[in-house]
């Protein structure tokens, strides 16, 4: 009787994650970005934990999910050599001279960023990875990015036979799911036909498997922001570039500040109306204007983005984090964002954020949030929903 | 024969008295000769911290920046443009700026007032073995041409209420509490 119990369950939550059909979803539709027997370089992982993590086995075990998937690789001994010459330190963005040197020496076709938020395994471990593919050469541009944050105490099931306890295990459980999720995205089928709908994609979800987000999906409500300031000026109608810049770090969190940058980047990349910046040029032009944010958003900043002979974006995403806990404990995640426009030169939008992972939760866990990535990809989300209205 | 007192005579005596102190320590100035509905835009420079907390007065004045941009009526200038304008009017003293230095700010940001304030309280209350969140803000708006504060107010809000006395639960979260000071404070503000 209960074995058959349990296989009934079982069967009832596998039908309702598989339901969806699985299918190929093109960030970029209009790009023979790459295919199959292309080459891709993997860039060494960017640690953003703000604490030691064994980066080495993290790569490692990425390229061998990725060789066992189909994809070509660039040799690591070719691509230290060109990291070499060209002194790349940051490993965690692309900007135009590197990506250009990348191409041109390796004939990769594309390169995969990759940056570790959390690799913990105090109490319950935990891990969060966020990667993307960035192509284009000498003008880098992101084609694909997804994220996984995992918990070993997350969605353990019935008689917590799905508690995973080593952090080697988790690790090998996200490093599947970014993989798949990239092989679906751009190899869903034999032939690599573009998605029905420029913003459907795939995505990993927090129990570590690949699963479909339709464009109608909306994200749920507790993630929204609090307080919302939108300016009526910007056309809902129009298609606008946007450069997304680190956050204001004033969290005790090393890192906040980039690991909710690339949160919005992930999001924002969804969204139909907008065309988002790799993170690499925008370090590229602060870097090379001397810019210090030391207090936040400025219009100063924003102008220098939003000139056109430098990015020429449209838009400028910016904000600051005030609480961005992770590693132990109830996850929880605080933060304030600040969009500014070219035309006019004034803030277009404004948002106030915060959330803890237990927040709604009455009954047995349901609901509850086991990590500061899935919060903080939720919050963004519901950012990004809010700015599309 | 001794007449009897009415016990309503009593009542109304206490509610007078009662109403009396209310009214004494009523913690909201407005200006009556100012021109609210002129106001385009303000800078809400960064907020003098009294508290343990590093980041108290940081937080308190993004949630009111926030807030009052959100309620559509005054452009609220971004902090890092707020900063950029302190810059170049030298270094505030921690009494707040000067009438000379509100002039100067309002014309290199184009602004027709700023908003100062004290976070004074940001943090956990103990009461005996109950605990719980408070804060306690004051603020005040500057004029740009004259210099003259032409608001001011204060709220606190949070603490320990008699439900956690009795039932425990440590009050309310301290983004809750924050909100709610600022709400009020911007209660006073278009009252």
């Amino acid at each position: 009787m209960i074995p058959a119990l349990l296989s009934l369950a079982s069967c009832a939550l596998w039908k309702g994650r598989s339901a969806e059909p699985l299918e190929s979803g093109f960030l970029r539709p209009d790009e023979e970005a790459v295919r199959r027997r292309d080459l891709i370089a993997v860039l060494p992982v960017d640690n953003l934990t703000g604490t030691r993590a064994p980066l080495e086995s993290v790569e490692a075990i990425l390229r061998a999910h990725l060789d066992r998937r189909g994809f070509r690789i660039v040799d690591d001994r070719t691509l230290a050599r060109v990291m070499k010459r060209y002194r790349v330190r940051d490993t965690g963005s692309l900007n135009s001279r590197v990506s250009g040197a990348i191409k041109e020496e390796t004939g990769a076709a594309g390169v995969l960023v990759t940056s570790l938020g959390v690799f913990s395994d105090e109490q319950s471990p935990r891990i969060s990875l966020l990667s993307r593919l960035v192509v284009g050469g000498d003008h880098p541009e992101i084609a694909w990015m997804d994220g996984v944050g995992l918990a070993g105490n997350g969605h353990f099931g019935m008689l917590e036979l799905g508690r995973i306890e080593e952090i080697d295990d988790l690790l090998e459980v996200a490093a599947r799911c970014l993989v798949e999720s990239l092989a679906i995205s751009f190899f869903g089928t034999e032939t690599p036909e573009p998605s029905k709908t420029r913003n459907a994609f795939n995505e990993c979800d927090s129990r570590g498997d690949v699963v479909y987000s339709p464009p109608e999906a909306k994200g749920k409500k507790r993630f929204r922001p609090r307080n919302v300031f939108g300016s009526p000026i910007v056309d809902a109608n129009r298609r606008y570039s946007m450069a997304v810049i680190p956050f204001l770090n004033l969290s005790q969190r090393k890192n906040a500040g980039k690991i909710l940058e690339l949160h919005f980047v992930n999001q924002l990349l969804r969204n139909e109306s907008l065309t988002v910046v790799e993170p690499g040029l925008v370090r590229e032009e602060l870097l090379a204007h001397r810019v210090v944010m030391e207090a936040g958003p400025s219009l100063a900043n924003a102008e220098i983005l939003s000139n056109d002979e430098s990015l020429g974006v449209d838009l400028v995403f910016s904000g600051v984090v005030f609480d961005y806990q992770d590693a132990v404990g109830i996850p929880k995640v605080d933060f304030s964002v600040t969009v500014i426009d070219k035309e006019n030169h004034k803030v277009v939008w404004s948002s106030r954020s915060h959330g803890t992972g237990e927040e709604g939760v009455f009954f047995f866990d349901m609901g509850m949030v086991h990590t500061a990535h899935q919060l903080a990809s939720e919050m963004a989300r519901g950012t990004s929903e809010a700015l599309n209205r | 024969m001794k007449r009897r007192e009415s016990p309503h005579r009593k009542v109304a005596i206490a509610f007078t008295l009662v109403l009396l102190t209310r009214c004494a320590t009523e913690d909201v100035f407005l200006d009556p000769n100012m021109d609210f509905g002129s106001l385009q835009s303000v800078a809400v420079l960064p907020f003098e911290n009294l508290t343990q907390d590093d980041f108290a007065a940081a937080r308190v004045r993004d949630a009111f920046a926030n807030v009052l941009l959100a309620t559509g009526a005054v452009y609220v200038l971004p902090p890092g443009e707020v900063a950029r304008g302190i810059g170049t009017i030298g270094r505030i003293p921690p009494e707040g700026p000067s009438s000379e230095q509100i002039k100067k700010l309002a014309n290199a940001l184009k602004i027709d007032a700023v908003i100062t304030g004290v976070v004074s309280e940001y943090g956990p209350v103990r009461s005996g073995t109950a605990s719980a969140n408070v804060v306690s803000v004051s603020l005040q708006m500057i004029e740009k041409s004259s210099g003259v504060v032409v608001w001011s107010a204060s709220s606190t809000k949070g603490g320990v209420s008699v439900w956690d006395r009795l039932l425990g639960g440590g009050g309310e979260p301290m983004n809750t509490v924050t909100e709610k000071a600022v709400n009020d404070l911007l209660d006073k503000l278009f009252q």
